[in-house]
């Protein structure tokens, strides 16, 4: 497997002997750009219409959602639109309003010949590899970064990483991308005899494991996870926050990509995952006509996460090449249920945010009258239209490679 | 290097069926014979013997103490000599997968557990129905209180809550698409794979679960909490429903009750549930990657005896393939495998009233901990293994092997025999009692020459560190 991957790490810069920091260096200066996608991934199929809520078809969203609707009084509308933020969503609202780098885009979804529609797995599995029919799965899923990795002339080990997003987006063929939970939990020394046992694990894990896949992935990540766990902390480790993230495990997440964009070591694409948005009962807990919910304060979350990171690259002087994409399993239908929530639905909407950014509305919003599947918001947008979109006008790829397809590009980038 | 194939075997076949051998279980499993072996753990006694029961960290002192039903259920895992019953037990909780997180009720999650041990290696259409009314089940998947008689302002039906019912098909049934008798799937002649169940088919499934909820008493006098399932008639939806085109007439009344094991028997009754299930079965116990005969096999042993496990996982066990090249040492080790096998490898003894966390810490980084897996697809989803190496994981791993060997609860001067040792001796020893199989020669020399003919704690400690690590000790 991945021959590339070790003809650079063991061959080229093996041969050359070069330091790690030298080789980091190397890879920077091979990088054809220097544009950093963030993929974040809502799990469990994000609530569109309580994200984003249609002014213009309030009425009808009020019928829809007898218990879960939102108080226009506290809906968060941005002068001249007609759309309401949720909200939680206060600091994704600021700089939609003020810094202008936010784009909502309308009524995302896969097309309907997609194998496992509104299933979890299925559709996480689509959105991250483009694969619509799934015939990858068992044979070797490429990601839809990982696609993009592949034009790219070389893709060292830190070009992509996974912060509890999942490497599936960012992987091919040639590629396996870092997996980091925690840049604090990121190392690989002993604690007694320590040089000598540090010594002695370098050399166990440079024998090539014959003939046995599970004993040579394990030796090969391994010595990914030692080259890898030292440029990080030697290239991370003068890093300081200038703001205070929000002290929960998304808020480490992004706290911890900040410090690996502040390494400066060649990284092109991060994901992050967040958690809780399977909302099928009691899905606004707590909301009265001025608290939040308990999706409300997930968004909050969202919200103040991003808002969090991009003001510390900012500050840091680092966001101007950093973009950042949401997509989620899918939307949730348009009907509440007798439980106080909402079932599995089809589009949703997504969020672009980043100083490249045309800030806007993309799409006319889903029609809450003419639904499809009887009860669920329809698409505006083949979700593979947004990747084609960062292919094309932010990174300078192809989108066809990127997305396997010809899609129309939005006009957000 | 030549190795006993006894040996080896026997090394595989305690993998599988459990956490990895004990020092003595190998030379068990040798003199019992393989299928007497398995004969036995597929039987395993209701009531667990005094000597055994004493063996396991007692139970929490409060039922409310999650972490101490942990322990528990680790020391179970690491003592229990019923491995197989302990191994099905943790595959069933990762099938139905159902998180305290959410749950946030001890005596709930506890009481899933004993359910799913009791029925480890019963019969699968219990195990469903009884799922479906687990208390831990019902608040997880959102079926407790479910209201199929709810009515909107006009008068008109409210859908009820479908989280159950689409895992129910989805995940613990059928899976997405239809099979065929050797687990592939299904085209139609567009070339579409076929549905396994239409949301149609989801909906009227919820509606015949509507009606079931957890009634909570609590004692005037003593303040003891109690829990039961009971089935409220006026919260069902009493209509006919209409699933995989065959009709369950609606019941009115307490009868209500009585679609549920309709249900059940109508979804066991599709002929993709057996090859979901054999399929699952042989990936977890064996390989990832079934041959076609392998799950047609094991597909007609499940439903020719009445979806009993017992006699499927003894064909899943006894069929030429599990003990086949590909499938021997071939498998990815979950995190609970690594390290529940990496301390009964190296006897980890912990007293049955032990508050150590050192098992409850490295599970929990590694994000597979028992009461909490990460999501409805538990840590990672059938066919997927691979996603349990990655650069994080891994790190984790050696972190725990490094913790595990300085652990006080393990002794290596008294489980490597001291008498003449040498590096080589200790090695050799270390490996075999951890891998029972051969140590790739590089590595064993490498490990042999860190030790620079010294045979301290230090260095003993240092070689099984290295062997835990070494990518021989990663084949499952």
């Amino acid at each position: 497997m991945s021959t590339r991957r070790n003809f650079l790490k063991h061959g080229i810069f093996a041969a050359a002997g070069l330091s790690l920091l030298t080789q980091a260096r190397m890879v920077e200066a091979a990088a054809l750009s220097n544009k950093v996608v963030i993929f974040l991934f809502l799990y469990g199929g994000n609530d569109g219409l309580n994200t984003i809520v249609p002014m213009d078809q309030y009425a009808t969203y009020q019928q829809l959602r007898p218990t879960l609707q939102i108080p226009q009084s506290k809906l968060l509308v941005p002068p001249g639109t007609q759309i309401g933020f949720n909200p939680g969503m206060t600091k994704l609202y600021d700089r939609f309003v003020n810094k202008r780098d936010v784009a909502v885009l309308n009524g995302i979804a896969m097309p309907q010949d997609s194998v496992g529609l509104f299933a979890h797995d299925a559709c996480q599995y689509v959105y991250q590899t483009c694969d619509i029919r799934q015939t990858t799965r068992t044979s070797g899923p490429e990601g839809w970064i990982g696609n993009y990795f592949d034009t790219l002339t070389s893709t060292p080990n830190l070009t992509g990483i996974d912060l509890g997003g999942s490497p599936l987006p960012l992987q091919n063929s040639d590629y396996v991308p870092t997996s980091i939970s925690s840049i604090n939990d990121f190392y690989l020394t002993p604690s007694f005899d320590t040089q000598a046992l540090q010594a002695a694990y370098s050399g166990v894990m440079n024998v090539p494991a014959a003939n046995n896949v599970v004993a040579e992935y394990n030796r090969t990540t391994r010595v990914q996870a030692l080259a890898d766990s030292a440029v990080v902390r030697q290239s991370t480790s003068g890093y300081m926050a200038t703001v205070t993230y929000p002290s929960t495990s998304l808020g480490n997440s992004f706290k911890n990509c900040a410090q690996l964009l502040y390494g400066d070591m060649g990284v092109r694409a991060v994901t992050i995952g967040a958690g809780g948005w399977d909302t099928h009962q009691n899905q606004n807990a707590g909301a009265s006509s001025t608290a939040l919910g308990s999706h409300d304060r997930l968004l909050q979350g969202v919200s103040d996460c991003i808002d969090a990171f991009f003001t510390d690259l900012e500050n840091l002087g680092l966001a101007d090449n950093v973009l950042l994409i949401t997509m989620s399993d899918f939307g949730r239908n348009a009907t509440e249920n007798a439980d106080r929530g909402t079932d599995h639905g089809y589009s949703s909407v997504a969020f672009a945010v980043g100083k490249m950014v045309q800030g806007g509305i993309y799409n006319a919003y889903p029609s809450l009258t003419a639904l499809a599947y009887t009860n669920k918001l329809n698409i505006r947008s083949d979700f593979r239209s947004v990747y084609a979109t960062v292919a094309e006008r932010f990174l300078g790829a192809s989108s066809s490679l990127v997305t396997g397809g010809s899609f129309p590009l939005m006009d957000f980038l | 290097m030549s190795y006993d194939q006894q040996r080896l075997l026997a090394g595989h076949l305690l993998r599988r069926i459990g956490f990895g051998p004990s020092p003595t279980d190998v030379s068990a499993v040798i003199a019992q014979g393989w299928d007497n072996y398995i004969a036995s753990q597929i039987i395993p006694p209701a009531q667990m013997d005094s000597a055994t029961e004493a063996k396991f960290i007692v139970a929490p002192a409060s039922a409310t103490d999650i972490q101490g039903w942990q322990r528990r259920w680790y020391s179970r895992m690491l003592y229990s000599p019923w491995q197989l019953q302990e191994k099905m037990t943790l595959l069933l909780h990762e099938h139905f997968a159902t998180s305290n997180t959410k749950v946030a009720n001890a005596v709930f999650m506890h009481d899933q557990e004993e359910f799913l041990r009791s029925k480890a290696l019963g019969n699968f259409r219990d195990l469903l129905i009884g799922i479906s009314l687990d208390k831990a089940m019902l608040v997880y998947l959102d079926n407790n209180n479910n209201n199929g008689a709810a009515r909107d302002s006009q008068g008109n039906p409210i859908t009820p809550n479908l989280n159950f019912a689409r895992e129910l098909l989805q995940l613990f049934a059928l899976g997405t698409t239809k099979l065929d008798r050797y687990g592939n799937p299904l085209f139609d002649s567009g070339g579409n794979p076929v549905p396994a169940y239409t949301e149609a088919d989801i909906k009227a499934v919820a509606r015949a679960l509507t009606g079931w909820y957890i009634k909570t008493t609590t004692d005037a006098v003593t303040g003891v909490v109690t829990y039961q399932v009971l089935f409220n008639p006026s919260r069902h939806d009493t209509g006919n429903k209409l699933i995989f085109g065959v009709t369950i007439t609606g019941q009115t009344g307490d009868a209500g009750r009585n679609e549920l094991p309709q249900v059940i028997d109508l979804i066991m009754s599709q002929s993709t549930h057996s090859r979901f299930i054999a399929k699952i079965l042989i990936q977890k116990l064996a390989t990832e990657t079934p041959s076609p005969r392998y799950i047609n096999y094991v597909g007609q042993v499940y439903s020719s005896n009445g979806f009993d496990l017992k006699y499927t996982i003894q064909a899943i066990l006894t069929y030429p393939d599990f003990a086949g090249e590909t499938v021997v040492r071939n498998q990815y080790r979950t995190p609970i495998e690594q390290f529940i096998g990496a301390l009964r490898g190296l006897n980890a003894s912990f007293a049955s009233n032990s508050t150590d966390n050192i098992i409850l810490t490295w599970t929990r980084k590694a994000a597979h901990q028992i009461y909490y897996p990460p999501s409805v697809f538990s840590f990672y989803p059938p066919g997927e293994k691979a996603i349990l190496v990655n650069t994080a994981l891994t790190t984790y791993r050696d972190q725990a092997a490094n913790a595990f060997v300085t652990s006080a609860r393990v002794n290596l001067t008294t489980l490597v025999p001291q008498s003449g040792l040498t590096p080589t001796i200790a090695v050799d020893y270390l490996s075999d009692i951890l891998l029972y199989a051969p140590l790739d020669a590089s590595v064993r020399s490498q490990i042999i020459s860190y030790m620079a003919g010294s045979i301290s704690t230090t260095k003993l400690r240092g070689a099984a560190w290295l062997i835990l690590c070494s990518p021989d000790f990663q084949r499952n």
